[in-house]
């Protein structure tokens, strides 16, 4: 009777450690910046969670997309095993991966039961995979191009009787005498509440990441191929003084603009405040939305950003961004986390990303789709703009000169703190001081 | 003898020593530590002496960042103080209408959060959306980015720490003068003495303790300001409103170099103590 008893209480004993074990579930915590990046993910989970039987539960932080960098740097460098995918922008990767904070993928995609053999990595195109890697590691897979984008009311431009740009952009000179047109009228039809353009100039990452466009666009730089600081250059300072004009000279942006983020320029956008803008790509879903957007739905164009007569449309100018996911190297589910992010990468659900409003793909293939396309009209403008990507520096010191160094200078010359050759000046000498701490030879 | 030693003390002494020893001696200990030291988030640990110091030291950047710290401290401290004289005096007054309304009214700055005041008023202060911006277009002012504008910027942070905290001062130079005795005043009142003299020769006299205890308090307060100036400008325009706390902060999460961080730090708390020092000796001569 007793071994009975006995047989029976081990049996229920491994039923129950049976039952438990199949229907252990893991929580991977994935933190973003808020956006329609954040939104995908967030709508993604859900659709993870029942195809993993609810074994994978993906939990979204959202994190102001401000302080995104700040937040992640912080909890990373303690080396929190808090978080397991990690989305980040490609120009932190010089960062990230200098750190040790991302794990190599190179293992999990050589394991066939975490990465499909359908999964096309030659989809991506090379530069942008080429971005993701140190030595022959590849740290991230792509899970958007970005840039920024050109984009116009195609409305108010009809109305005044202004020719929108071709795909390719207007010069920057065409820009400003149709900004300087619509201020006009504006101005003899009483109109208030709008001005003829928008940009990115807060104390933000955002406004370098515009400014340089402009630097670049005229033939300048921020460091040579020796890393040495050349901000001081003539290209450079025309590059300058042609953003901080927009605003000081031409007046064509509401005054607002010294304040503007990705964030506050989307707002302006929405609100109807703005005939033409600078804007990251990852805004026009947002826009194109008639609910979220009524303003603009349905009434945006996009292009190129303008170019400089000198270096022509087909200079290199533009400021290239992609996000990535990857996998915390701190993460206590590694395997989980990269099971993740090969679905989420995947082509079938890159697809459901970018038709459902994602940001945009890291996938050449569906940024060229047809049926992608036809509800997604800004990234034939991406596409164009990718081949007029301006290299950045590979450096790990880069996010430290964009972030500190640059910004403070660029908004301090948008904002008249300083004179456009005096914000060059003082950064170069930031540049050049905390390049030769961190051990270059800058002199 | 053998005296008998009581542990029980201990235990009652002991829960709060251990909690001072995680919440602040470790920190304190460990920051002070990490300022020798080149350190960075991204896992370099290397002693290095002084040179955070010097490095600090030699820098203009940070002498820009002192200097704009002293003077958001001095204007904020005047103005506080001023302001917050002159409106507690009022409501005790016999004009005061409604005066534990008014108490009440003059509270409520304080007890909000300072992020939630600062990101409200980045809104207001905005040139497109702001309250501030519509109230004052209805007399004829041009919308600007108060904010970000160079004449107005740091005024702009310095309105937003009055308006939050000068109700402090309220709070305490109101606690003042119910202690003041009223015989002084009844005999004043005997020997002719008009308000403003009574005010000059009594109440100012017998506040002075208590302006002192504030003077020290709000130096501290201010000296170390950041949520105000980091939600509203960000440092900005350029560089010009980056008082020292906002430069620490970028030092450590942008720059990730958190030894020389913990240096300014340490050179921060230097600068609270100089400033606090002059207050301590009035208030010292005061007692004698």
């Amino acid at each position: 009777m007793i071994t009975l008893l006995k047989r029976a209480a081990i049996a229920f004993l491994g039923a129950v450690t049976l039952v438990s074990v199949t229907h252990a579930q893991t929580e991977l915590v994935l933190p973003i910046q808020v956006g329609p990046e954040a939104d995908a993910h967030k709508r993604l989970a859900t659709q993870y969670f029942d195809e993993t039987k609810g074994r994978i539960k993906i939990r979204v932080e959202e994190i102001a997309r401000a302080v995104h960098p700040t937040k992640m740097a912080t909890a990373l460098g303690s080396k929190t095993t808090e978080y397991d995918v990690l989305p980040f922008a490609c120009t932190m990767f010089p960062l990230w991966g200098a750190a040790g904070w991302l794990e190599p993928l190179s293992d999990y995609m050589a394991d066939p039961t975490l990465f499909p053999a359908d999964y096309d990595l030659a989809d991506f195109p090379a530069s942008f995979m080429n971005v993701l890697k140190r030595g022959d590691k590849l740290y991230g897979f792509p899970q958007e191009l970005a840039a920024y984008l050109f984009m116009y009311r195609t409305d108010v431009l009809e109305r005044y009787g202004i020719k929108p740009p071709p795909l390719q952009g207007w010069s920057w000179d065409e820009y400003i005498a149709a900004g300087i047109r619509l201020k006009e009228a504006f101005g003899r039809d009483g109109v208030k509440d709008m001005y003829p353009t928008a940009f990115a100039g807060a104390r933000n990452r955002n406004t370098p990441q515009a400014a340089l466009q402009n630097i670049w666009g005229h033939g300048g730089d921020v460091l040579d191929s020796g890393h040495r600081p050349v901000l001081t250059s003539q290209p450079a300072l025309l590059g300058l003084t042609s953003y901080v004009d927009q605003l000081t000279k031409h007046k064509l942006a509401g005054p607002g603009v010294v304040n503007y983020a990705y964030s506050e320029l989307l707002t302006a956008l929405q609100e109807g405040q703005a005939a033409m803008a600078i804007q990251w790509v990852a805004a026009a879903p947002t826009l194109l939305d008639p609910k979220k957007s009524p303003k603009t739905a349905g009434k945006l164009g996009f292009s190129v950003i303008p170019y400089f007569t000198s270096h022509g449309p087909r200079g290199l100018r533009a400021f290239p961004q992609c996000w990535a996911v990857g996998v915390s190297a701190f993460s206590r589910h590694k395997r989980e986390a990269f099971a993740y992010i090969a679905w989420f990468t995947s082509k079938q659900i890159a697809r459901d990303y970018v038709t459902k409003g994602g940001g945009s793909s890291g996938r050449q293939s569906l940024l060229t789709d047809k049926e992608v396309l036809s509800s997604n009209p800004q990234y034939a403008a991406l596409l164009e703009t990718a081949k007029v990507f301006h290299p950045t520096p590979t450096i790990p010191e880069w996010t430290y000169i964009l972030e500190s160094i640059l910004t403070p200078a660029f908004n301090g010359a948008l904002a008249g703190a300083m004179t456009p050759e005096k914000a060059l000046s003082t950064a170069s000498d930031e540049i050049r001081s905390y390049l030769r701490k961190a051990g270059y030879n800058v002199n | 003898v053998r005296r008998s030693f009581s542990r029980a003390p201990l235990g009652f002494v002991g829960p709060a020593v251990a909690g001072l020893t995680v919440v602040l001696v470790f920190p304190l200990t460990y920051s002070l530590w990490l300022s020798f030291h080149r350190a960075t988030l991204t896992g370099e640990l290397r002693w290095i002496g002084l040179a955070n110091y010097r490095e600090a030291l030699v820098d203009a950047g940070f002498w820009h960042s002192v200097w704009v710290t002293l003077i958001y401290t001095a204007l904020a401290l005047v103005i506080q103080l001023t302001l917050g004289l002159a409106l507690t005096l009022l409501l005790h007054s016999r004009w005061a209408f409604v005066p534990h309304l008014w108490r009440a009214v003059f509270l409520l700055p304080l007890l909000l959060s300072p992020v939630v005041l600062s990101a409200a008023w980045r809104v207001y202060l905005s040139p497109e959306f702001g309250i501030v911006t519509y109230l004052l277009s209805l007399v004829g002012v041009e919308p600007r980015a108060w904010a970000m504008n160079v004449h107005t910027a740091l005024w702009t942070v310095i309105a937003l720490e009055v308006w939050h905290r000068t109700s402090y001062v309220i709070l305490l130079v109101s606690a003042g003068l119910a202690g003041l005795s009223p015989d002084y005043y009844e005999a004043a009142a005997i020997d002719g003495a008009s308000g403003w003299r009574r005010l000059r020769h009594i109440t100012l006299p017998l506040l002075r303790p208590i302006l002192v205890v504030i003077c020290s308090f709000q130096a501290i307060e201010l000296v170390r300001v950041f949520t105000n100036v980091y939600l509203v400008t960000g440092g900005g325009p350029g560089r010009l409103t980056e008082v020292l706390s906002v430069r620490i902060f970028t030092t450590a999460f942008d720059g990730l170099e958190t030894g020389l961080a913990a240096a300014l730090s340490y050179l921060m708390l230097l600068l609270s103590l100089l400033l606090v020092f002059p207050f301590m000796r009035v208030r010292d001569e005061a007692q004698v």
